[in-house]
């Protein structure tokens, strides 16, 4: 399964500002424990690329491709780098994001068997309910605890 | 009951309706909705991506953003510059097989900053309709990316008219078949807008065709209303209305909040549609207690000129009429740019037409963007905890104000004893207060206490000076913060609106995304008004026709002749009623022109007279 992590840095002026930073990683279960998959990274191309961008950004933080296309930098190459990763069963996205000074962190479930998508967004210091971490952790198939590990310690997490 | 197409509905042009026609709403839910997915736009056949750069700049014009637009020969996702070039705000877009398309975008530079910054940005759509499969707009049902919810929900109920409007394709006649959903499919719909979240849809408006050539258009309001739907209303040329007394009693009696009327201008000529008719219209929806929206498509070169006179008219009859809601004109079809140029217009090409109009009386920065009142809402919000009903459509969509008088003469926009931005403002922090932990009613208080900082009751009409009446309306809308709180303000005002609704030419992907007036599709997809009619192939036409029922069907069915629905007018009839003298008494000498260019006016726009 390819699964795409985007990371960028958006300044839009029109129609509404926004200043947003976003960095992102995948993390796969090994031996129980999420590890860090490494992708290939290469520059955004909307053709290939817009609907995986929306697909992570459009519900969470309201973010589409007309947006990226408004942005101040958008020339002709937009200022998004796109890293695939290839990974066998579900996995885990994570992304930091900053904007306005208010950092948020998004947990995205992949590849389950239900074929659905877990989103949990996660905003400034808030602690999310076990529940939804249990949830996450199942159909990634770790601990909950290690979902937590990789939430407290972030894109630092290896 | 009815089979879902293997493969593809291209197999499938339409479902037996008659099958569909006696279900309940829930069967119908369980019937229509396996058809959505099926009907959405396909990629590569109704549609291509031609995402490049960007078309550059030339030589005196200077970059204001850049955005996704459509080619208005195949539909083609392409990138778009919009620019400014002497004091105008402008569109180009290159598709690679149909070539450049340039397009006037805003009429004034200084307004599109000015509205800017009032852009206010939803809470998106909680609970999709529609999965993401495609890009915008290509994917609209609502999908996860669009951000706001619906603020008006249209429903048509038909696509049968009793006017044949020369530009017109839609209606039954042409299209070659019904579309009518039954009565508890009209349920569904109003289901399926109305459990979305953050908020559900409230307010709906009954459109077609012609929605009052349903026989149970009165039935069809009480579903709305037994859906919990609090403002109901009707668009409609207003033919029957303006003969059938009765209909205007029972639509109210059934809870129509208002009827949403199509009125062009104050003669014949700029009016060809209705201008007979609307006076006895007027009569009856007065007699009914039954408010009314004037809806004027304003076209330059054809009745931009009259936007004064039109105003004037709702001012001349605002005891029943409750906005003149003007509708910069949409260029339907492949239309030659030097064409294109005589008939665009868009909206402060308007607002600097009024102020000349009114003799300076309605200015146009007493114009704001639709999202100003967005900081009411999130104020509301605020004290509530509760997701508010909120306008956060783009900043070029819509403009409104307000307008008062102590005499028909002398208007008095609401920024002339309201500073608009000033209690705007005032919101912002108090909501931005509660939300950071401070108490909410001492914030409350201190709001009713500033408030009145921005209000100069002496510049207020009379009937507003006494016991600080205005203060006491805006204190209702805050205090009750519910939809009656605002009847009070609008019966003692004129509101005046603009919506612009997009074309091909003029298409602005980041304001699709933003629209919040909506339209129900049969399959329980709920669509941006500018991709439903906009790409009429991919949206409407395709849906309406798949749940449709041949002419012959529903001939033999209503036991009706759809060829034998024509409106015949009878002008020297009309002209010779007390109502119509009347009614443009003052405004427009109507009387001066010659009969025989009322019948001429009436048969070129399509509308048979009886001579």
């Amino acid at each position: 399964m390819m699964v795409k992590v985007f990371s960028f840095d958006l300044r839009i002026e029109d129609p509404a500002p926004r200043a947003v930073r976003a960095r992102g990683a995948v993390y796969s279960p090994s031996g129980g424990r999420l590890v860090r998959v490494e992708g290939l990274q290469r520059q955004f191309s909307p053709e290939e690329d817009a609907l995986d961008f929306d697909e992570d950004f459009g519900a969470t933080i309201g973010l589409t491709l007309a947006d990226v296309v408004h942005s101040a930098a958008w020339s002709e190459a937009l200022p998004l780098t796109v890293a695939v990763h290839e990974c066998a069963g579900p996995c885990l996205k994570l992304y930091e994001i900053v904007e306005g000074g208010v950092k948020r962190r998004l947990l995205m479930v992949i590849g389950g068997e239900d074929g659905r998508r877990y989103v949990l967004s996660v905003q400034g210091g808030a602690s999310p309910s076990r529940g939804d971490l249990q949830k996450l952790a199942e159909v990634v198939g770790v601990d909950r605890r290690e979902v937590e590990k990789l939430l407290a310690s972030g894109l630092e997490s290896p | 009951m009815v089979d879902a197409p293997a493969q593809s509905t291209l197999l499938l042009e339409r479902v037996d309706y008659s099958a569909l026609r006696n279900l309940t709403a829930e069967e119908i839910a369980g019937e229509v909705r396996k058809y959505a997915k099926l009907l959405m736009p396909r990629a590569g056949i109704d549609y291509r991506i031609h995402l490049g750069p960007a078309p550059p700049l030339r030589e005196g014009e200077e970059l204001v953003t850049r955005t996704l637009s459509l080619c208005p020969h195949c539909y083609s996702l392409l990138p778009a510059t919009v620019f400014r070039r002497e004091g105008k705000v402008y569109m180009r877009k290159v598709c690679p097989e149909h070539g450049e398309f340039e397009e006037l975008y805003f009429g004034d530079y200084s307004t599109y900053e000015r509205y800017k910054k009032w852009q206010r940005d939803g809470k998106g759509i909680w609970t999709p309709n529609v999965g993401l499969t495609a890009l915008c707009p290509y994917n609209c049902g609502l999908c996860p990316r669009h951000k706001s919810h619906t603020a008006l929900l249209n429903v048509a109920v038909t696509n049968r008219c009793e006017l044949r409007c020369w530009y017109c394709f839609f209606y039954a006649v042409k299209a070659g078949y019904v579309y009518e959903p039954s009565l508890e499919h009209i349920r569904f719909m109003l289901r399926e807008a109305k459990r979305m979240l953050p908020r559900g849809a409230i307010a709906v408006q009954f459109t077609g065709g012609e929605p009052l050539l349903r026989d149970d258009i009165v039935e069809i309001v009480r579903v709305a209303r037994e859906e919990g739907y609090e403002h109901v209303q009707v668009n409609t040329e207003g033919i029957r209305l303006a003969f059938d007394p009765e209909l205007a009693v029972k639509l109210r009696q059934a809870g129509t909040n208002t009827v949403y009327m199509s009125f062009d201008g104050v003669t014949p000529h700029t009016n060809p549609k209705n201008h007979w008719e609307v006076p006895y219209a007027l009569e009856n929806l007065r007699k009914a207690g039954l408010g009314v929206v004037l809806v004027p498509t304003v076209i330059r070169g054809y009745n931009l000129h009259e936007v004064g006179a039109i105003i004037r008219f709702g001012v001349k009859h605002s005891d029943i009429v409750r906005g003149v809601n003007m509708q910069p004109v949409s260029i339907v079809g492949r239309v030659p740019r030097k064409e294109r140029e005589r008939l665009r217009v868009t909206i402060p090409d308007i607002l600097a037409e009024v102020e000349r109009q009114t003799g300076g009386q309605i200015r146009r920065e007493d114009w704001y963007p639709v999202p100003t009142v967005v900081p009411i809402s999130r104020f509301v919000e605020a004290l509530t905890g509760r997701p508010q009903f909120e306008l956060t459509t783009h900043f070029a969509c819509g403009a409104a104000t307000y307008v008062f008088w102590d005499s028909a003469d002398e208007l008095i926009p609401i920024t002339r004893f309201v500073d608009v931005e000033g209690v705007m403002g005032l919101l912002d922090r108090a909501a931005e207060e509660i939300r950071s932990g401070r108490n909410k009613y001492v914030v409350l208080l201190s709001v009713l206490a500033k408030l009145r900082k921005y209000v100069d009751a002496s510049q207020a009409p009379k009937k507003f000076r006494k016991k600080r009446k205005f203060l006491r309306m805006i204190f209702n809308i805050l205090l009750k913060h519910d939809y009656s709180a605002l009847g009070e303000f609008h019966y003692n005002a004129l509101f005046l609106g603009m919506m612009h609704f997009m074309d091909t030419y003029n298409y602005d992907v980041s304001r699709v995304q933003r629209c919040d007036v909506h339209y129900a599709m049969p399959d329980g997809r709920v669509v941006p008004f500018c991709t439903f009619n906009v790409m009429p192939e991919l949206y409407r036409d395709r849906a309406q026709k798949f749940f449709s029922y041949t002419i012959e069907e529903w001939e033999r069915l209503t036991g009706k002749r759809l060829s034998e629905e024509v409106y015949v007018r009878n002008i020297r009839k009309l002209m010779s009623g007390e109502p119509y003298r009347r009614a443009y008494e003052g405004i427009a000498d109507v009387f001066s022109i010659p009969y025989e260019e009322h019948v001429m006016a009436s048969k070129r726009f399509g509308i048979p007279v009886v001579e």
